[in-house]
């Protein structure tokens, strides 16, 4: 019974098949394609965005490390010209204070760690 | 194939002339596949059309040559899909004014004795089939198509709809169990 159901489905098919051959296309198929392509093409300034943002992105990462780099490198000649240009009594102010950090951190039960 | 790897890779270089080619060769085949598909004369041109759009602006990602054809029945499933999704409602009613009109055509033409009787079991079972469909899902109805009216085998299936032949299978065997039902439902009715 399926079987016979279902062979008949295969005539419908078939039938199908040979009641619709591929009509012809149109002269103007492929020109009508390309009016297609061309509607749908995104603007010039698209493309141009598309081929230039990775580079110009890469740029900008560039020049932040740069600036990033001369920043420190600046700060540490200040810094290393600062500790040359101090006088002796200077130095020692500055470490005796360090000291005195240490000895009020102890008083009061918390090491500094 | 009927296009060869080269020309393929021609396009995706961007060469105009090899795409040009591949719409020579295939325009035809994808006309008579769309046809199928959507049941619809006049509008057969302007689908195939989409899916050679389509085509052009995703042939990039396509890896492989060899592969070119299951790729293009894809895009050429997926466009039908959007047809009949946007036209479901709509296709049955214009396509049976259609068919009279084709039928007043043919009966005005000269040889009309023979061919308009060739015309008519055509659009008989045009009519059938399309009924048959009316009743599926559009799902059903591409499988189905692309299956017993086209031809295809399990393994271009399987490259189509990207799932495993066992899986294809299945869900052909289910589809062709609906339109069965909806076989039936027809003859009841007295349809067919």
């Amino acid at each position: 019974m399926q079987d016979e159901k279902n062979s008949e489905l295969d005539e419908v098919f078939a039938a199908y098949r040979e009641a619709t051959p591929a009509p012809e296309p149109s002269p103007d198929f492929l020109a009508q394609v390309w009016r297609r392509i061309e509607e749908r093409r995104p603007a010039q300034w698209l493309d141009l965005i598309r081929v230039w943002s990775p580079r110009l992105a890469a740029a900008s990462a560039l020049t932040a490390g740069l600036l990033t780099y001369s920043t420190w490198i600046t700060e540490r000649a200040a810094r290393v010209e600062a500790v040359a240009n101090q006088t002796y009594v200077e130095a020692l102010t500055a470490d005796s204070l360090d000291e005195h950090d240490e000895a009020l951190w102890t008083i009061a039960g918390n090491r500094r760690r | 194939m009927l296009v060869d790897p080269e020309t393929i890779q021609k396009a995706q270089e961007g060469d105009d002339d090899a795409y040009n080619d591949i719409v020579r060769l295939y325009r035809r085949r994808i006309l008579g596949t769309v046809y199928r598909l959507i049941g619809r004369t006049e509008d057969v041109e302007d689908v195939a059309q989409d899916v050679f759009v389509r085509l052009y602006y995703s042939l990039k990602q396509l890896r492989e040559p060899a592969v070119f054809e299951p790729w293009l029945y894809k895009l050429t499933t997926n466009a039908a899909y959007d047809y009949l999704r946007k036209r479901r409602r709509a296709a049955s009613h214009v396509r049976m004014a259609d068919m009279s009109e084709e039928q007043m055509v043919v009966a005005d033409a000269a040889e009309s004795g023979r061919r308009a009787s060739d015309e008519r079991k055509q659009t008989e079972v045009r009519e059938l089939l399309d009924a048959l469909f009316v009743e599926v899902k559009d799902e059903d109805r591409v499988l189905l198509t692309l299956k017993e009216i086209e031809g295809l085998t399990l393994k271009e299936l399987a490259e189509i709809y990207d799932v495993n032949e066992n899986a294809l299978k299945v869900r052909l065997f289910r589809a062709r169990q609906r339109v069965l039902k909806a076989h039936e439902k027809l003859k009841k009715r007295g349809a067919v």
